[in-house]
């Protein structure tokens, strides 16, 4: 049908070894983005006046918001914070805007928002127990010690939830697309890129930001 | 090429992970620091120009109102200069009125007196000669023995004598 296969949903495996996937597509769209982002960011840099030019004030745009969300959520002291997620929502929103020139988005891929909500983890229990030291581990056992398991399960729950929210909704968004191209292909799939593309993959983007923000912060304080 | 699953976990968390970190050290190198620091000292510097350009305007404000200061003390200045060269002149020219109103009466005081000093010399030479000339008749009344008439026409005709003389 329109050379369209059901199976276009699934991730492409490039080079495989023992049945096992080495290096897919979702591998090398990251790469694609990464090359882009870095060669955009010279390009960007190099051309930087005092008086700047709209693509400067775009890219200062991007880098105040992050300033003003980091500062608004996690506090101005902690600024080191802002270049790691400049550089998750850059990667989150051009992945998420993959779909626009018919790549298959790296974040619908289980892989991809697990090892960013792993990272999450990972910096929420290393800068917890860095600001708290053991206060960040009592703070397991309360405000009961007996709430431990709960505490924990809730601990471990984030990235799950983190990682699938990022991963259906760009999962829904690649599995819409490809029925609206199968059954309405005039037209509504603008449409369809529009929200499912430009709307919910920014939304996306700024959660999964804005969560590792709070999520760290919460551990530090 | 062959599809795979939708949903596993396979290497390529491994790969993301590593290509996460790699970016966000690619991002913090290339764009983060030297873009942050442009904007910073941006902002630096437009801070700074304010203050100056405040200050600059406060002085400007200050020299402003010292030179119109000293303008208003020079326009006072030469207005009592001008006023005071009036209240000279004035003075200069009623001195000199004075003074020459003062010369002038003493030029004439001198003049009637020295009038007054040559009119006693001239009366008191008269008298000399007038003295002299009597002696003069009365000589002659004495040589000639003559008649009362004859003694009025010898008078008469020397006070002839007198008056063509003097």
């Amino acid at each position: 049908m329109n050379g369209i296969d059901i199976t276009d949903m699934a991730i492409r495996n490039y080079i495989t070894i023992d049945g096992q996937p080495i290096i897919t597509n979702t591998v090398v769209t990251t790469w694609a983005i990464m090359a882009i982002l870095v060669a955009f960011s010279i390009f960007v840099v190099r051309g930087l006046k005092a008086v700047p030019g709209a693509l400067q004030l775009i890219v200062e745009l991007i880098l105040e918001g992050v300033h003003w969300l980091g500062d608004s959520t996690m506090g101005r002291d902690k600024r080191y914070f802002a270049p790691y997620m400049l550089a998750l929502a850059l990667y989150l929103a051009l992945a998420n805007l993959t779909g626009l020139v018919a790549v298959r988005q790296p974040t619908a891929d289980l892989n991809t928002t697990f090892a960013l909500s792993l990272m999450t983890f990972f910096m929420v229990q290393f800068f917890g127990f860095k600001a708290k030291k053991f206060g960040y581990v009592k703070g397991f056992f309360q405000p009961l010690p007996f709430l431990f398991p709960l505490n924990l399960i809730s601990e471990l729950a984030q990235p799950i939830s983190l990682s699938f929210r990022l991963f259906g909704n760009m999962l829904g968004s690649v599995v819409i697309m490809l029925m609206i191209y199968m059954f309405l292909p005039m037209l509504f799939p603008l449409v369809g890129h529009l929200y499912f593309d430009v709307f919910a993959g920014l939304i996306q983007t700024f959660i999964f930001v804005m969560l590792t923000m709070t999520y760290i912060t919460l551990a530090m304080e | 090429m062959e599809n795979g699953d939708i949903i596993t976990i396979n290497y390529t968390l491994l790969w993301q992970v590593f290509n996460m970190v790699v970016l966000y050290l690619l991002i913090r190198r290339f764009l983060y620091k030297p873009l942050s620091n442009f904007v910073r000292n941006r902002q630096q510097s437009i801070e700074e120009n304010i203050n100056n350009a405040a200050r600059e305007r406060e002085e400007a404000e200050k020299l402003r109102r010292d030179y119109e200061q000293k303008i208003a003390a020079a326009r006072q200045e030469a207005r009592e200069i001008v006023n005071q060269a009036a209240r000279q002149r004035d003075e200069i020219i009623a001195q000199g009125k004075r003074d020459a109103k003062e010369q002038g009466e003493q030029l004439i005081a001198k003049a009637k007196e020295e009038l007054q000093l040559e009119k006693e010399k001239v009366f008191k030479e008269l008298k000399d000669e007038l003295a002299f000339i009597s002696v003069g008749i009365a000589e002659r009344i004495i040589e000639t023995k003559i008649d009362a008439a004859a003694q009025k026409q010898l008078v008469d005709r020397y006070l002839e004598e007198v008056r063509s003389a003097s």
